[in-house]
């Protein structure tokens, strides 16, 4: 059968989850980095089949502006990254509480 | 004529205000005092006179209140269906009345000037702002023209009493008298307040005009459980207030105030308020039989267990305590059964006689040194003239002997009952009027006759504000029947001669028997009143004793057991549980803070989801 909306939606549903439980699961800050960004993507790729299946050039050019924000989220989170590791020397998540109340 | 009204009406109010203000010296707080009240009786005859006399405003031929005028003041909170009008209502009954609380009032603020004279400057001072805001809130309480007005008249004479019954604060008997006094009126204010509340129900008006005039008797007419009700709960809080069956018991404890109070307030004014009341709503009464008959028969029962209670006392100023509740018991079943001028007629005679005796009674005390009890004193007449006479001209009247001023008053009353055809009542009050005589010549022998029996030495003597306003109120409870004739021919109601004799002998043979008794002033005559019997009735059959039983001990069982298992154990247990709740809410929750950045992460995971899922769900 020709590849339709559902299976792009649904990888786009896969991705996101695979991210989210790479962020729930995993320890290293760059790794969490990396899941964000996948969940990013994901959305991405929802947005444009959902565009290119309507016709609708609005999700398109809204895909630009993830991928932008997407950047801008990376570019924050590996700098906090690389300065909590200098500051801490650890990148483990469970080892910087500092915030605990 | 508004204007003076009004006068009338603040000048009282205004020396208290002054007097409980500011400190001044006794002689200014002195005129301050009594000043204000010749002012507001100077305004008072002024207001009457500008009217064209009292008989201008006479009652109209059907019984309702037809000729008088209103001086509007405010209207308070007038929005759709409910205004309350402030103004003030002049006519022939509110005019009798201004004059008695004026004229007697002043009489009696003169004699207190001299009597009251021991007192310390700031006490003085606290006296006479507490007689002028009486008399004020009295003055309200028979110039207002609507129900509301009239509550806050009630109300404020209430608490006047209250401040002058426990004037003497530092001792405890005036304190818990004061405070029984209250209570009680307190209950009268309830039924009054709920009273109102039903008229205006049935009604939709508060003022006189609108609930007692053609249209208030209309609206009513098809009403007439609530008319009832209304009429009952009138009486209930008449009581209260002039100590009838059943919330008469403050008035004899009240006389643990000044004798001047008991004098103003427990005799001549503040318990003929009841009266007034009855007497404006007679149209209610009038149209409601069950009421009237109850109201009438309990006052009449009242006067007759009054004065039996007074003929065993030994305590002089409980004695004419009695006597007024008895007394108020002929002026509640008079206009309680429609014999309006013959009630409002004793109710002048009896401010008459009923001060001048106490009066009387207070230049007693003086002279003994306060001592109360008949058993105590004998022989006074030589050394107290004045007080002898007067006591004797007040004895007259109060006694009904034809042809001082109770006479007249008192037998317009039976009069009237009998040709209304109210057997029973009418019963109760002759047989009143026979005891009436009886106990107080018993006083007046016991008193004046045989030999000193008391252990002080006897000093007469005293300011000459203390005599002549005893003078005043003797020549008008001598020759006062004149006024009490002039009211009731003025507004309708005849002389009704063939009751008369009957009313002579009553007062005659009670008078004859006292003085068999008590003649010579020999105190054994009084052996007979120590019987058991004589403590039972002393102690009002029982009834003192029946409401300790059935309302003070449960109260009291009620408020102390609140008190140990509420304020010492649940409420504390309930502010340090709530406490504890508090902390250990926090605690769980400050377990979420735990700095971990997988669990927040986890949480806005969660967060996210639910909303999703509301979003998903809630969109259907």
């Amino acid at each position: 059968m020709p590849v339709g909306l559902p299976f792009y939606l649904g990888l786009a549903a896969v991705l996101f989850a695979i991210g989210a439980v790479g962020l729930l699961l995993r320890r290293d800050a760059l790794v969490l980095v990396m899941a964000i960004e996948l969940m990013w993507n994901a959305a991405n790729l929802a947005l444009v089949a959902t565009a290119r299946y309507y016709g609708d050039m609005g999700g398109q050019v809204f895909a630009f502006v993830v991928i932008t924000a997407a950047a801008a989220d990376v570019a924050v989170g590996l700098a906090l990254a690389v300065l909590v590791g200098r500051a801490r020397g650890t990148l483990d998540a469970d080892q910087l509480k500092w915030l605990r109340g | 004529m508004g204007a003076l009204a009004l006068a009338c009406l603040l000048l009282p109010l205004l020396g208290a205000l002054v007097l409980s203000l500011l400190r001044l010296p006794r002689r200014v707080q002195g005129l301050v005092g009594a000043g204000s009240i010749l002012l507001a009786l100077i305004a008072a005859v002024a207001l009457v006179l500008s009217g064209g006399g009292p008989g201008a405003y006479p009652f109209g031929a059907d019984g309702s209140l037809a000729h008088g005028f209103d001086v509007p003041l405010a209207t308070w909170a007038a929005g759709g269906t409910l205004s309350i009008p402030l103004g003030l209502w002049v006519d022939g009954l509110s005019a009798v009345f201004v004059l008695v609380i004026t004229g007697v009032g002043f009489l009696i603020h003169v004699y207190s000037l001299a009597y009251m004279a021991a007192e310390s400057d700031a006490d003085y001072g606290r006296y006479f702002a507490g007689m002028n805001f009486f008399v004020g809130a009295m003055l309200l309480l028979v110039l207002a023209d609507s129900f509301p007005l009239l509550l806050l008249g009630w109300a404020g004479v209430g608490f006047a009493s209250y401040l002058l019954i426990g004037f003497w604060h530092e001792r405890p008997a005036p304190v818990l008298a004061a405070r029984k006094a209250f209570v009680l009126n307190t209950a009268g204010d309830a039924a009054l307040v709920l009273a109102i509340a039903l008229l205006f129900a049935g009604t939709g008006r508060l003022d006189f005009s609108g609930v007692l005039g053609a249209s208030g008797a209309s609206a009513l007419a098809g009403q007439p459980g609530l008319l009832t009700a209304a009429c009952l709960l009138l009486f209930v809080a008449a009581a209260a207030k002039s100590a009838q069956l059943p919330l008469q018991s403050w008035l004899s404890d009240a006389m643990e105030g000044p004798t001047p109070v008991s004098a103003l307030i427990h005799a001549a004014t503040m318990v003929t308020a009841g009266v007034y009341l009855i007497a404006r709503c007679h149209p209610l009464f009038a149209a409601s039989p069950t009421a009237a008959g109850v109201a009438g028969t309990l006052g009449a029962l009242t006067a007759l267990g009054a004065a039996t209670v007074g003929a065993f006392s030994y305590d002089l100023k409980r004695l004419l305590a009695y006597s007024t509740m008895s007394q108020v018991g002929y002026m509640i079943a008079a206009v309680s059964f429609g014999a309006i001028a013959a009630g409002t007629s004793h109710v002048v005679m009896h401010a008459f006689f009923k001060a001048l005796l106490f009066m009387a009674v207070g230049l007693v005390m003086h002279a003994t040194g306060d001592e109360r009890d008949m058993r105590r004193y004998g022989g006074l007449a030589a050394e107290l003239p004045l007080a002898r006479w007067g006591f004797l001209a007040g004895a007259l009247a109060l006694a009904g002997i034809p042809p001082f001023a109770g006479f007249w008053s008192k037998d317009a009353v039976l009069g009237q009952l009998l040709s209304g055809g109210h057997i029973g009542p009418y019963v109760l009050l002759a047989l009143a009027a026979l005891l009436t005589p009886f106990y107080i010549f018993r006083a007046y022998y016991l008193t004046f006759g045989g030999r000193y029996r008391g252990r002080q030495a006897v000093h007469a003597g005293g300011a000459a504000s203390l005599r002549w306003p005893l003078v005043v109120l003797a020549v008008l409870s001598v020759l006062g029947g004149v006024l009490a004739v002039l009211l009731q021919r003025g507004w309708g109601e005849g002389l009704d001669w063939s009751s008369m004799g009957i009313s002579t002998v009553l007062a005659a043979a009670g008078w004859l028997v006292a003085w068999r008794l008590y003649g010579t002033g020999d105190a054994r005559a009084d052996a007979w009143t120590t019987s058991v019997l004589g403590d039972v009735v002393r102690a009002e059959y029982g009834w003192e004793g029946l409401w300790q039983q059935v309302l003070v001990r449960p109260t009291h069982a009620l408020a102390v057991w609140l008190r140990h298992s509420w304020e010492e154990r649940a409420w504390p247990a309930a502010e340090g549980g709530i406490a504890a709740a508090a902390a250990a809410l926090g605690r769980g929750l400050s377990g979420w803070q735990s700095g971990l950045l997988r669990r927040y992460a986890l949480s806005m995971c969660c967060g996210a989801a639910l909303i999703l899922l509301y979003a998903l769900v809630a969109g259907r």
